[in-house]
């Protein structure tokens, strides 16, 4: 027997939700309360247990796609759906007394049912009675009066569906606005359609009326996503936001409109670093790759130490800066469904091959989708390493409210003058933003330069 | 004209008898007896599984709105258990545990948050009040029943059940003043899960404790480790018997944790850690409960499976029993305004059953 599954209201008064996740494949046998799919609404991204165990026979849905409540989820093929309820009410049988039992378990039951009986559920001795009872009344005949012999307006009028204020227009303007047809949702009489039975002319006999503002034209709703449409100019496509796209786009829009940005770059030099790293990958396998983002949070740690507004959030509302005692640095990363930005907490407290270790799991973490949110708060700094795929300096936007962001670009070999000899070099691009309300230039300018002294002799790492 | 202190007699004590290790402290375990012990577990159990269950329907769009217990079913059962079926209760709407321990059917959480106001009809025999949604109206409900049994000499008494948040609201503090001025047979059982909707306890009150509230109206509030069962059973049957002997109110804080959505259209992530939840996840009332009732050889790992059987198949008698009903005829309300019906209503009707057809909602 086959039943559909659709989807319901999960908050109060919600009236869509996104498909985050599917869980099951088509096919799949499925068990009764099994976690079938992840949705994200309004409220709360939730997962939804199947109402019956069978075979997800069909999924009517794919991941991102946006659902309207009461929308088929998915077919079911096995016992019955929860929209199949037994065609009569059955009493819960009887439990009969648990017997052969050990004395633990025999103690007293939770109520079963029927024992405590309400409104809801009739006594045992008038089964019929109580079967009938459940079912649903039946409609009783209206009293015998009817309704349109005793209202005025003789038989057969239908009094028009409008807005009082609709029929007040109508009235001054001389309008019998039960004659009209509407052309409002199910047949509502709106004021454009009485104004089209005036003509435009105002009653007689009275002032004329203020101009009005013309109707509006007809509401354009959104076009159908994935649709192609096309405009003046070719064929176009249109894409709703992703959850998370409409997540990130208010924080931009939020860091970039109340924060004065300020970006300022500088080189590193990290040929040495760069040697000491092939040193290490020389030395074995065994513990985690260490990578240069690695030395860089390192490198962080110990400077946002030492230049505490970088490590900062900034409270406009209260006008105060607020430091952080501790060092948590956010690392953007892009991960199959976006932007997300997780913490690494106390970066100042972990060793090289501890921050090495830690990216690693966070990496891992990213790629599975496996993050909570709990793990994406309480930064006070972010790196954004567009470098690994790509570009030299950037502009990167604040992490609101923190108070700077750094963005490291590609790693690169270039052509340098070692006195009179012109040498080749590996040069790490970073781009430093700001917020300008926190700090000014020079305070940057010394962090910066504090970042690419140590990157250009990592050894005074190991002096810290 | 001298400054000096003045010294207020009641005092706030905390009790702990079973750490979240399911360590027993010796010399305060009240040693009860295997079979209410058993008991205890079992209703701790069948309201966990009941709310895991309701918490489903809810997501299977079978039942509405539902605000879960999990992590509070030691304080409710604790102190249900603490009184008799003569005695009363005026409760709050999170206290699935409690009216189980009273008698209502598994069925009747269902048909509450289902949207059928039976699930709200207090069975026949059954001394509680109807799940009280407008926070803390119920404690002076409570108050007045306990006034009513002062004022007839019999010796019963009244629980009363409210949240952290509930002490923040005006009622609460007028049930205490009346409680402490009239001496009346009541117990304000406060279960502190940490939050009011959204809003941590901290942010509740500068009180250290909620128990204080208690002296400002001249009882006794006692705090206890809501989430050990023997706590709060030892400090409920205290307070009960001190009630019933005529010695007035007593406030007990049950510290718990909600561990569970405020309701399910409520993300708590939006306001509390997961970490947070990680920590009181480990002091979990059935964790410890089930080890020391291990320890003591009152359970054992095949009777803990034939308890969980027999609440499985308690809790499907329930769901098909709900799901069975077809409700009230929408109809009806129309039928019990006017004993006359007017020509207006008799309109509305038809104009209401006509829509409910054209929806396919009535044949």
């Amino acid at each position: 027997m086959a039943s559909e599954f659709k989807l319901p209201d999960l908050g109060e008064g919600i009236t869509e939700g996104q498909i985050v996740r599917i869980l099951v494949a088509e096919g799949d046998e499925v068990a009764e309360d099994q976690a079938i799919l992840e949705v994200e609404t309004d409220k709360a991204a939730v997962e939804i247990p199947s109402p019956v165990a069978g075979v997800a026979s069909k999924i009517h849905v794919k991941e991102g796609e946006t659902v309207a409540v009461g929308q088929t989820l998915v077919t079911f093929d096995g016992d019955g759906g929860a929209d199949e309820k037994p065609a009569k009410a059955e009493k819960p049988a009887k439990k009969s007394e648990s017997s052969g039992k050990s004395a633990k378990q025999q103690a007293p039951q939770v109520e079963e049912p029927e024992r405590k009986r309400t409104k809801a559920q009739p006594a045992d001795d008038d089964d019929d009675d109580a079967a009938a009872a459940r079912k649903t009344k039946a409609t009783p005949e209206p009293p015998a009066r009817d309704v349109d012999e005793s209202t005025p307006g003789g038989p057969q009028r239908t009094r028009a569906a409008a807005a009082p204020a609709v029929r007040k227009f109508a009235r001054e303007n001389g309008v019998d606005i039960d004659a009209l047809t509407g052309s409002g949702p199910g047949g509502r009489v709106l004021q454009s359609d009485v104004e089209a039975a005036i003509g435009g002319a105002p009653a007689p006999g009275r002032p004329s009326a203020p101009a009005r503002v013309p109707a509006p034209p007809a509401v354009t709703f959104g076009k159908l996503e994935g649709q192609v449409d096309k405009d003046n100019w070719g064929k176009i496509k249109r894409q709703s936001l992703s959850q998370i796209r409409k997540t990130i786009a208010r924080q931009m829009v939020k860091s970039v409109s109340t924060i004065p940005h300020v970006t300022q770059t500088d080189d590193a030099d990290v040929t040495v670093l760069e040697e000491l790293r092939a040193g290490l990958k020389a030395r074995g396998e065994g513990g985690p790759r260490i990578t240069s983002m690695a030395f860089l949070l390192r490198t962080l740690a110990h400077c946002l130490r030492e230049h505490p507004v970088f490590n900062a959030t900034f409270d406009s509302e209260a006008e105060q800066i607020v430091y952080k005692e501790y060092i948590n640095i956010g690392i953007a990363v892009d991960s199959p469904r976006g932007l997300v930005v997780p913490v690494m907490r106390n970066v100042d407290q972990l060793s090289i091959t501890g921050i090495a270790q830690e990216l690693g799991r966070v990496a891992q973490k990213v790629r599975n989708v496996d993050f909570t949110i709990d793990e994406l708060r309480g930064g006070t700094f972010t790196v954004t390493n567009y470098g690994a795929i790509g570009g030299v300096y950037g502009t990167p936007v604040i992490n609101h409210p923190e108070v700077a962001i750094l963005g490291v670009g590609r790693t690169q070999e270039r052509l340098a003058l070692d006195g009179d000899r012109v040498v080749r070099r590996k040069i790490l691009p970073l781009s430093l933003s700001f917020d300008h309300r926190a700090t000014d230039g020079a305070q940057a300018a010394r962090f910066l330069n504090d970042v690419v002294t140590y990157l250009s002799n990592p050894a005074l790492l190991l002096v810290q | 004209m001298p400054r000096k202190t003045v010294e207020i007699e009641p005092r706030v004590e905390y009790l702990s008898i079973l750490d979240e290790h399911g360590v027993v402290d010796a010399a305060l375990d009240p040693r009860l007896d295997g079979d209410l012990l058993a008991r205890m577990f079992r209703y701790m159990l069948a309201t966990r599984r009941l709310d895991e269950r309701l918490i489903n329907l809810q997501r299977q769009g079978r039942i509405g709105t539902y605000g879960p217990t999990r992590g509070q079913e030691a304080a409710q059962i604790g102190t249900a258990m603490s009184i008799g079926p003569e005695d009363w209760t005026a409760q709050a709407f999170r206290e699935m545990g409690m009216m189980l321990v009273r008698g209502w059917g598994m069925h009747m959480p269902m048909f509450f948050w289902g949207g059928h106001e039976e699930g709200n009809v207090v069975p026949e025999g059954v001394n509680d009040l109807p799940i009280a949604v407008p926070v803390s109206s119920q404690t002076l409900h409570g108050v007045g029943i306990a006034w009513a049994m002062k004022l007839r000499k019999t010796n019963n008494v009244c629980l009363t059940y409210l949240g952290d948040g509930g002490t923040s609201e005006g009622d609460f503090h007028e049930a205490m003043n009346f409680a402490g001025v009239y001496s009346l047979p009541v117990v304000f059982i406060v279960q502190n899960n940490q939050f009011a909707i959204s809003h941590p306890r901290r942010m509740q009150t500068r009180s250290k404790t909620l128990a204080q509230k208690a002296l400002a109206y001249g009882f006794n509030g006692i705090q206890v480790d809501g989430n050990d069962i023997l706590a709060v059973y030892v400090a409920a049957r205290e307070a009960v018997e001190k009630a019933r002997s005529g010695g007035g109110p007593t406030l007990i804080e049950c510290v718990t944790y909600r561990l569970s959505v405020h309701t399910t259209a409520d993300d708590p992530t939006k306001y509390r850690s997961e970490e947070e939840v990680r920590q009181w996840e480990k002091r979990d009332p059935l964790i410890r409960f089930k080890k020391y009732l291990m320890e003591r050889n009152v359970l054992d790992d095949a009777s803990v499976a034939g308890v969980e059987e027999d609440i499985r198949g308690q809790i499907k008698e329930a769901v098909d029993y709900y799901e069975a009903y077809e409700g009230v005829d929408p109809v009806d309300p129309f039928r019990y305004c006017l004993a006359e019906p007017s020509a207006e209503l008799v309109a509305q009707q038809r104009e209401f059953e006509a829509a409910m057809r054209a929806e396919g909602l009535m044949r």
